[in-house]
């Protein structure tokens, strides 16, 4: 499937190393991913971003991650970082965290329950 | 995760079998789980098994395990399979008495499925090294029924005859099933090459294969020769050959014109045989007339130029013009060219950082073909230069959300080195194991040779490990257990892995699975529960 040079040049900013650039590719991929557009080629370098250490960098990566677990597209990839922000010191990512594993276990047969931390 | 109580009985059975590998379980532990186990089913019974294979090395449980085998090789069936999975975990020349009592379940009288489990049982044995023997003559018996459905029997002799046994004793009963199986013909033959003398009753079943081609007609060949070499005579069966030469049709005179060739390669006199090759190569069918060609044309070939012009002078005396000429035809001897050398690979150019950003834009752009193309690109660019791999992480990262998720997951499995930088890839390498886009066997393969890689050069492969049993339990499986020693190894618990590994114990269905599958089946089940032992260990250890 052919991809905008938008969506690529997004990813390819992801690997920034400034801040601001990463936020900016961040906004650029939740419009695209609320114009329906497929980004699974986005999701190795949205879940490196999970583990960033810029809350703000972690919050935006979180919530494209939690926006197509909610839509049932597979987030399997991002699992392991997923539960590690289960216990992220921000509430909105621990949240974020919990929704996107929830929608993921579904899809995966439950077998992530016994991983999942209790609802707070 | 599984149920956590057939987890801890797993473990149990598998503290015994540590136990039993160390001499410290009692003789009475042993002689009570020999006694359990053809009551188990399914995983537990192969767990009990592992435990009690251990007890049938030499050692102090040998005695109690052997009298138990030799119990089931006069039980069902299912006993059968049970002493089936001892020897293919355990076999050894300390267990060849066994394959007495295996051997008498081949006879005709017992029931198919009975003759098939022991058949199929020696052949296990066989296979993984250990003695057979005892069972050579009822093999030999069960091969000359020439039935399609005891073809382990052959496998049993020819893994046999790999291992070096010795089959003199039985060469007759070699010698009357050369015309049923080609591992005989290679036994015979074999026999041959150590000087071994065939007698005049074997100069039928010779007869009978000296049309064959390959091993078979070798063996005849040769045995026929040696025959010839020690006196015997061989006039009756030159007699049947030229008359056979002389049938009507291509169907009857065909068989007897391989045979002529045959013999003359054995050491009969050319001569004898030619006015019945200017029979066939005047016969009526081109079929005929071409076999005898190739055939005149061959031994032609193997005769020195005095002795092809001895044979041509005779034929043409005889009045034999057709043999004459084909006789005179020599062919120009078979020249192969020396093939050329590989060209040697030219160093890659170096990687600035134009190049590496074209090699990003390649492998996150959209072109299939660009992406191989950049991909054979990053590797020899990591062959050259190992220590590349962090500035090409990240478009390899991107490379795996693309069709191409295989070949990139390759590309690292050879090119992680000890000290290379992988905190970014080793979360996304575990999320894999979760994900289902791009989903094949062999990127599973792929992906458990990566984990393997990272785990024996020494990477931190703790986010991997709970989710090492979660994707596709029958794919990759050599690597996981691998990677599941290396972890053990390392300290990570092996607790989340025991109800993956309990699931490779459960034993394949024999009635439609063949034999040689049923035993790759084994050595997975022993690899796994090799695992399953460590871990018991490894529990046993912690505080």
């Amino acid at each position: 499937m052919k991809r905008s040079a938008e969506l690529k040049d997004a990813i390819a900013a992801l690997w920034s190393s400034a801040v601001e650039e990463q936020l900016a590719a961040l906004s650029t991929l939740a419009s695209l991913g609320i114009d329906m557009v497929d980004l699974r080629s986005a999701q190795p370098a949205l879940t490196v971003l999970l583990a960033h250490p810029v809350i703000e960098v972690r919050l935006a990566a979180l919530r494209i991650v939690e926006e197509r677990a909610d839509m049932g597209a597979d987030v399997g990839m991002a699992v392991p970082n997923l539960l590690l922000l289960q216990h992220d010191q921000h509430p909105e990512i621990r949240e974020l965290a919990r929704r996107s594993l929830a929608d993921a276990d579904q899809r995966l047969g439950g077998v992530l329950a016994p991983h999942l931390a209790p609802a707070e | 995760m599984g149920s956590g109580g057939e987890a801890t009985e797993s473990l149990e059975w598998f503290g015994l079998a540590n136990r039993i590998a160390a001499g410290t379980a009692t003789q009475a532990e042993f002689d009570e789980l020999s006694a359990r186990i053809p009551s188990l089913v399914g995983a537990t019974q192969n767990s009990a098994l592992w435990a009690f294979s251990l007890g049938a090395r030499p050692g102090p449980y040998f005695d109690l395990a052997f009298g138990r085998l030799c119990n089931w090789a006069r039980g069902s069936e299912a006993e059968l399979c049970q002493i089936m999975t001892v020897v293919s975990w355990r076999a050894s020349p300390s267990l060849t008495p066994l394959a007495e009592p295996l051997a008498r379940r081949l006879d005709r009288a017992e029931a198919a499925p009975l003759r098939q489990a022991a058949a199929d049982t020696l052949y296990l044995a066989a296979r993984n090294g250990m003695p057979i023997a005892p069972a050579f003559p009822a093999l030999f018996e069960m091969l000359a029924e020439d039935d399609n459905r005891w073809f382990a029997a052959a496998f049993a002799l020819g893994c046999a005859h790999k291992n070096g046994e010795s089959f003199a004793a039985v060469a007759d009963d070699v010698a009357r099933t050369l015309h049923v199986r080609w591992e005989s013909a290679r036994i015979y033959l074999d026999l041959l090459r150590d000087g071994f003398s065939p007698p005049e009753p074997h100069k039928a079943h010779l007869e009978r294969v000296l049309t064959h081609s390959k091993e078979c007609g070798d063996a005849a060949r040769v045995g026929l020769a040696r025959m010839l070499e020690n006196g015997h005579s061989l006039d009756d069966i030159v007699a049947r050959v030229v008359k056979g030469m002389g049938g009507k049709t291509a169907k009857l005179a065909r068989p007897a014109v391989a045979a002529a060739e045959g013999l003359v390669k054995a050491g009969i006199d050319f001569a004898r045989f030619a006015p019945a090759f200017e029979k066939a190569l005047s016969h009526k069918t081109t079929e005929l007339r071409q076999r005898a060609h190739a055939a005149v044309a061959e031994l032609s070939d193997a005769m020195s130029a005095d002795e092809r012009q001895f044979h041509r002078k005779g034929a043409a005396v005889a009045g034999a013009s057709e043999l004459a000429a084909a006789l005179a035809k020599v062919r120009p001897p078979r020249v192969v060219s020396p093939r050329k050398p590989e060209p040697e690979l030219e160093p890659p150019p170096p990687l600035t950082q134009a190049r590496l950003r074209s090699v990003s834009r390649d492998l996150r752009g959209d072109s299939g073909p660009k992406r191989y193309a950049a991909l054979a690109q990053v590797r020899r660019w990591l062959t050259h230069e190992p220590a590349q791999l962090a500035s090409v992480l990240p478009p390899l990262i991107d490379a795996l959300g693309t069709e191409q998720r295989c070949e990139v997951l390759d590309l690292l499995a050879s090119h992680v080195h000890e000290g290379s930088s992988l905190t970014l890839l080793i979360p996304v390498v575990a999320g894999l194991l979760l994900d289902r886009d791009y989903y094949d066997g062999s990127t599973v393969q792929n992906l458990f040779k990566l984990i393997h890689r990272l785990a024996v050069t020494g990477h931190d492969i703790a986010p991997v490990w709970p989710w090492l049993g979660a994707c596709m339990p029958n794919l990759g499986d050599t690597k996981r257990y691998l990677t599941i020693v290396e972890g053990i190894k390392h300290g990570l618990d092996g607790a989340v892995v025991v109800d993956y590994l309990r699931g490779r114990l459960v034993p394949v269905d024999r009635a439609v699975t063949r034999v040689d599958f049923v035993g790759y089946s084994l050595d997975d089940m022993a690899e796994a529960a090799d695992c399953l032992a460590r871990i018991a260990r490894q529990q046993q250890e912690l505080p």
